[in-house]
């Protein structure tokens, strides 16, 4: 999975350089994303580039950070196809020399997902260092708020610790498939610090909505979604 | 309201669980942090052309069979959630909505199902709000809501049969049908080893029945109870315990309760990996007495102590000076001298106890902890200090005074 998660990073060009050199840019707001396909997709959340896709001057470039074939490691500049806020997902596109240089992650469903099963949150803050946090399944149906104040609703439940650096990246189940994107963790106002109560965005949603994301660039917020999708058909039978 | 049309969507869906109606509060507290600000932008994004639905679409790769370790851990879940409830202090009042719309189930703390006669035992603190009121037994102090089926949760009202202040437990009632009560499986803390698996379930920030998995860190811990007392024998795990957690138990790999979750080390208020436990082998001994007597009888002397600001004054630096000593009490007969007015009106100090059983006290708190630590008709050595002299008194413990 380690080529399939990359790195999304802002770039701020200084306003006072007259000519477009993104070598002079500052870096700013990182967080993780993983390829989705071989045409050069990659998904995030909605709030890893929000700054960003509010910007009107013209002057931010977002960059996505993968490793190359070679174990080189590569930037591109990625452009927005795609965005959500109400369910926190945003869809970015890269243009690739070849497309054997994408590694579209595997991906699992997140209905048949067992509270008590290990889970791997993977990100990629840099471009070249992963960081691996695990855990278990907590809760499943949780409901979590989106940067649009509605509700998102399924996310799954984690204590794999989930912070700037992993957030939009994949969350991973024992078979190395992707269930979720980590998305947010529970903080008490004012102490920034995890809490062991952290969520995922399920990864059914997400197959839903990213395909539509990507060919008409935004999906409605109404519920169809979700009421096609949602919800593990567990049988927790009474002992 | 948008929880009721989001219940209704998810109705269709093999269930994203229809909650019970009146268990929904918000996110009151607490945050999720993002990066973002309102208000967002509208859809700027154009879309690709070049690619069709079909395209973009990834395959779902199956999985197979999880593996067994983790199977074991899904299924000793399953089993165990519906021994777990969410109990909420009927005295305090509701948080308020600070996050929009989203809702969580109110719960201030977790109960555990003791047995088929619907006692739930908690912590002291969960319900510390209702028991600082003075309700009395057999009055309702709290709601308490059993998971009926996944996601499904029935409330009750819960009446207090006994509370302990010392141990930090307490035990509630529910009337409930038979069926509907799961009571966990007890096991034993006297064999734990350090770094065996470990669970917790709970309901930190009001996530009811959230599972989290760690080892077990550290025994015999001293915790330092939210009601103010030192407990002895704590269990120290470091599976994510937060707030709302309290009360709720701690399993070992084979579903046995070795543990009540009691208290968080933190700077934060949240978990840093560090959270204690109350060992089952004390609760074991505990609630039978609070369910049949409704408090439970502990070993001591039958006298006053300074707290340490008239200590202080009095110059009393170490150890715990004797204030008052009950004249029919062992402790009178064993000699034990209490602090008096001289003739001339000046204070005489009393005893000072500096060390039960050659363990050295420092503080009122450690010496109610050492003398509980025994039973009633023990006898103990007391080293004193009366004067600038030492020596020992042998005494028999009865109940204490408080």
């Amino acid at each position: 999975t380690t080529r399939s998660v990359v790195a999304i990073q802002d770039l701020d060009l200084s306003s006072n350089v007259a000519a477009v050199d993104m070598d002079d840019g500052e870096i700013q707001g990182i967080g993780s994303g993983f390829v989705w396909d071989r045409f050069g997709h990659i998904v995030t959340n909605y709030h890893v580039i929000s700054k960003i896709a509010k910007d009107t001057s013209g002057k931010k470039q977002i960059k996505v950070v993968l490793l190359g074939l070679n174990g080189d490691v590569d930037s591109y500049n990625a452009a927005i196809i795609g965005l959500d806020a109400s369910r926190d997902l945003a869809v970015l596109k890269i243009e690739v020399p070849e497309s054997s240089v994408l590694r579209p992650a595997v991906i699992g469903s997140s209905k048949d997902l067992r509270v008590g099963q290990n889970c791997y949150a993977i990100g990629n803050p840099y471009g070249y260092e992963h960081i691996l946090t695990t855990g278990v399944v907590s809760g499943l149906c949780r409901q979590i708020p989106s940067p649009s104040g509605k509700p998102i609703f399924g996310a799954i439940q984690t204590d794999a610790s989930i912070n700037a650096g992993n957030s939009g990246g994949p969350l991973l189940d024992s078979f190395g498939r992707v269930i979720g994107i980590n998305t947010a963790t529970f903080t008490r106002r004012g102490s920034g610090t995890s809490s062991g109560v952290n969520f995922a965005v399920a990864i059914d949603l997400v197959r839903q909505v990213v395909p539509h994301l990507i060919v008409e660039g935004a999906v409605s917020s109404s519920r169809s979604v979700e009421r096609g999708v949602l919800g593990p058909p567990r049988y927790l039978s009474l002992p | 309201m948008r929880a009721l049309a989001a219940r209704a969507a998810c109705e269709n869906a093999s269930h994203c669980h229809a909650r019970a109606v009146n268990s929904r509060r918000a996110v009151g507290a607490g945050m999720l942090i993002f990066g973002f600000s309102l208000p967002t932008l509208p859809a700027l994004a154009l879309g690709d052309s070049t690619v069709t639905l079909e395209d973009v679409t990834p395959p779902v790769a199956p999985r197979g069979d999880l593996p067994p370790s983790e199977e074991r851990i899904a299924k000793l879940f399953e089993n165990n959630t519906f021994s777990v409830v969410n109990v909420f202090d009927t005295t305090l009042k509701p948080e308020l909505n600070l996050t929009g719309s989203v809702e969580v189930p109110e719960g201030n703390g977790t109960g555990i199902v003791w047995d088929k006669d619907g006692h739930i035992v908690t912590n002291y603190h969960v319900i510390g709000s209702a028991l600082s009121k003075g309700l009395g037994k057999k009055k309702p102090v709290a709601r308490v809501s059993l998971l009926v089926e996944d996601g499904v949760q029935k409330t009750f009202q819960a009446t207090l049969v006994g509370a302990d202040k010392t141990k930090d437990l307490a035990v509630l009632k529910i009337d409930a049908p038979e069926a509907l009560l799961h009571p966990i499986s007890v096991g034993k803390s006297s064999n734990l080893k350090v770094g065996q698996r470990c669970l917790a379930i709970g309901n930190p920030f009001g996530f009811d029945h959230t599972l989290t998995v760690g080892v077990v860190s550290g025994l015999n811990r001293d915790i330092n109870s939210q009601t103010g007392v030192i407990i002895g024998g704590g269990i120290q795990t470091d599976a994510a315990i937060n707030p709302g957690n309290s009360g709720g138990p701690l399993l070992n790999s084979e579903g046995k309760l070795i543990g009540i979750n009691a208290a968080i080390f933190t700077r934060t208020g949240t978990s840093a990996g560090i959270g204690f436990a109350i060992p089952v082998d004390a609760v074991s001994r505990v609630v039978p007495q609070l369910i049949k007597y409704g408090k439970i009888m502990h070993a001591g002397l039958k006298i006053q102590v300074a707290p340490d600001i008239v200590a202080k004054q009095l110059n009393v630096k170490k150890g715990s000076l004797v204030l008052s000593v009950l004249p029919s009490s062992t402790a009178a007969k064993a000699g034990l001298v209490a602090t008096r007015r001289g003739i001339a009106g000046n204070i005489l100090l009393g005893d000072v106890i500096l060390a039960v059983d050659n363990l050295s006290i420092k503080n009122p708190p450690e010496l109610a902890k050492a003398l509980d630590d025994h039973e009633i008709g023990d006898r103990v050595v007391l080293k004193v200090q009366r004067d600038d002299k030492v020596f020992d008194i042998h005494v028999e413990l009865e109940e204490s005074l408080n």
